[in-house]
């Protein structure tokens, strides 16, 4: 181990994924998750969190027995402390605060936001980019500027992953919603007339899938699938091109779950060429939730000396973007 | 000898910008392409309405006195407007640059126009710092009206609001008291604007992960 990179271990827990990660620098010595998948409906927090509980002990054990090294070789425990749903946000925070006493290395309190940034920013050639951030729970534009992450724009209501999984729900697709749309789509040939909703750098989308749900009686799934995809895509896309045009960043990353669906990462390929700008997306299988991402944004937590000490390791659940003080980026 | 001569200057997010001179008058010719990332029926519905829509807002806004650019001619067939090229500073330029207290009178002027703008149920839509020129002292216009609608809509005024209040947010953390300056503006001309902070603060309330330090009381 050449390295001197610090060995972090991340873990993720703000929803319905459990992750585990050990990473140093941008190399993964190791990465495990599970995924709750509601019977039906939607995400309840207490079974997420119940879900957790069950699937870290076993995700740990199967990290360690993967590692070349002894686990008192690792740094810091890096952790999502928000936001998310508060029931799975401190299970995790126990889990990582037990391996912190057991193992007597810092605590590393992560903003779950922030990690989907700076996976991008250390696995893609991405440096200062503006980051376009699609989620299950999350839908934000947020660039690095006077020394925090600001929301330039995001939802005013749901994110476009919820909004995706929701409408899929109400056509009797499995959950998530999101990738059965993105396949149902490529069916579709009628474009159906849907509102069209943007507020400067913001959007909704909770109209838009009431408007999406009352088509389904008359029309095809593809079509509606294909329809819904084109008009929140596109809102998304106008978005993200004024916030270009605003910064004049240069580059776009597109990161989060909805990141790995390919219609999406073309719209948002050619944003960036009308903007002259770069385009970075993040690899399909670290796009949803993941203990890697923590464990980036825990390496530069450590290396700027912000350990978190376990008094004051409370959970965030509404822990924004914006207020964390970005120490590592000058 | 031509009547309009121009070259592009930039490109926005919404349009191509050309500056030229229409009968020696500086103007500004607002070009909107079509978007490659959007499905053209999209396309086009929105960039034919989004054109009437600016045109008719900024006529209407010129009416009732706010300072806003003279509208010269329209091209519905190629998506092309032809309007009065001002010359300033954007206010997100100057933010950066000039003392709290310079800024002062900039966002009551601000406020009162944007009152001014309400209180005649129109709607700027993308009301940010980038969208605000400043020429000299507190004299300033408004540009872009791109997202721009007539509406009576409490709804569509609390937008404006709350779209000013995150952008500012963004830029600068310490923006409350210069939002607050704002609103001092705006309410003096738009009493009524009361209902619209009101329903801006319920909008915000709808969103994600608002810290309770951001919360507007």
């Amino acid at each position: 181990m050449a390295s001197t990179e610090p060995i972090i271990l991340g873990l993720e827990g703000t929803a319905h994924t459990a992750g585990v990660a050990v990473i140093q620098g941008p190399q993964i010595h190791a990465n495990e998750s599970a995924t709750y998948f509601p019977p039906q409906g939607g995400i309840h927090p207490r079974e997420a969190a119940t879900y957790l509980t069950k699937q870290f002990p076993i995700l740990l054990k199967k990290i360690f027995q993967k590692l070349q090294f002894k686990p008192d070789k690792i740094d810091g425990i890096a952790f999502s402390q928000g936001p998310g749903l508060g029931p799975c946000l401190r299970t995790t925070a126990t889990v990582a605060r037990a391996i912190s006493l057991k193992l007597n290395k810092p605590l590393l309190g992560v903003n779950h936001c922030i990690a989907h940034v700076e996976l991008g920013r250390t696995i893609t050639p991405a440096n200062d980019p503006l980051v376009l951030y699609v989620s299950g729970g999350n839908t934000q534009l947020i660039t690095f500027l006077n020394g925090r992450y600001r929301v330039l724009g995001e939802t005013l209501d749901i994110a476009i992953g919820n909004a995706l999984d929701s409408l899929g729900r109400e056509m009797n697709l499995p959950h998530p919603g999101g990738p059965h749309i993105e396949k149902r789509a490529q069916q579709g040939k009628n474009l159906l007339l849907l509102p069209y909703t943007i507020k400067g750098m913001s959007f909704s989308f909770s109209g838009m899938v009431t408007a999406a749900k009352k088509l389904i009686a008359n029309h095809s799934t593809s079509d509606i699938c294909y329809s819904f995809q084109e008009y929140t895509f596109a809102i998304l896309a106008e978005a993200t091109e004024r916030a270009l045009s605003c910064t004049k960043k240069g580059s776009v990353l597109l990161t989060g779950g909805v990141a790995a669906n390919v219609h999406l990462q073309n719209i948002i390929k050619l944003v960036a060429k009308e903007q002259e700008s770069l385009f970075y997306v993040v690899p399909r299988n670290l796009a949803g939730d993941n203990g890697v991402m923590i464990a980036f944004a825990g390496t530069h937590l450590l290396k700027t000396g912000e350990i978190i000490p376990i008094q004051k390791s409370q959970v965030k659940p509404r822990w924004r973007t914006d207020q964390v003080q970005v120490g590592w980026i000058s | 000898m031509k009547l309009i001569q121009a070259e592009k200057i930039a490109k926005g997010a919404e349009a191509v910008i050309f500056k030229g001179t229409f009968l020696q008058s500086p103007i500004a010719i607002k070009h909107r392409l079509p978007k490659s990332y959007r499905h053209p029926d999209i396309d086009n519905r929105i960039r034919l309405h989004r054109l009437r829509s600016e045109a008719k807002v900024m006529t209407n806004a010129r009416k009732i006195g706010v300072s806003v650019p003279s509208l010269f001619g329209v091209d519905i067939e190629d998506h092309i407007l032809i309007i009065e090229s001002l010359e300033g500073k954007l206010l997100f330029e100057e933010m950066n640059s000039l003392p709290i207290d310079k800024l002062d009178p900039i966002f009551v002027n601000l406020g009162h126009q944007i009152g001014l703008l309400h209180s005649n149920d129109i709607i700027h839509g993308d009301l940010t710092v980038f969208n605000v020129l400043i020429q000299l002292e507190d004299k300033l216009s408004i540009i872009d009206f791109g997202l721009g609608k007539i509406s009576n809509e409490l709804e569509a005024k609390a937008d404006d609001l709350l779209t000013f209040y995150s952008t500012l947010k963004a830029i600068q953390p310490a923006s409350n008291i210069l939002f607050n300056t704002f609103l001092e503006g705006y309410l003096s001309v738009y009493p009524e604007g009361k209902n619209t902070y009101e329903q801006m603060k319920k909008i915000q309330s709808r969103a994600r992960y608002i810290a309770r330090e951001d919360r507007l009381e």
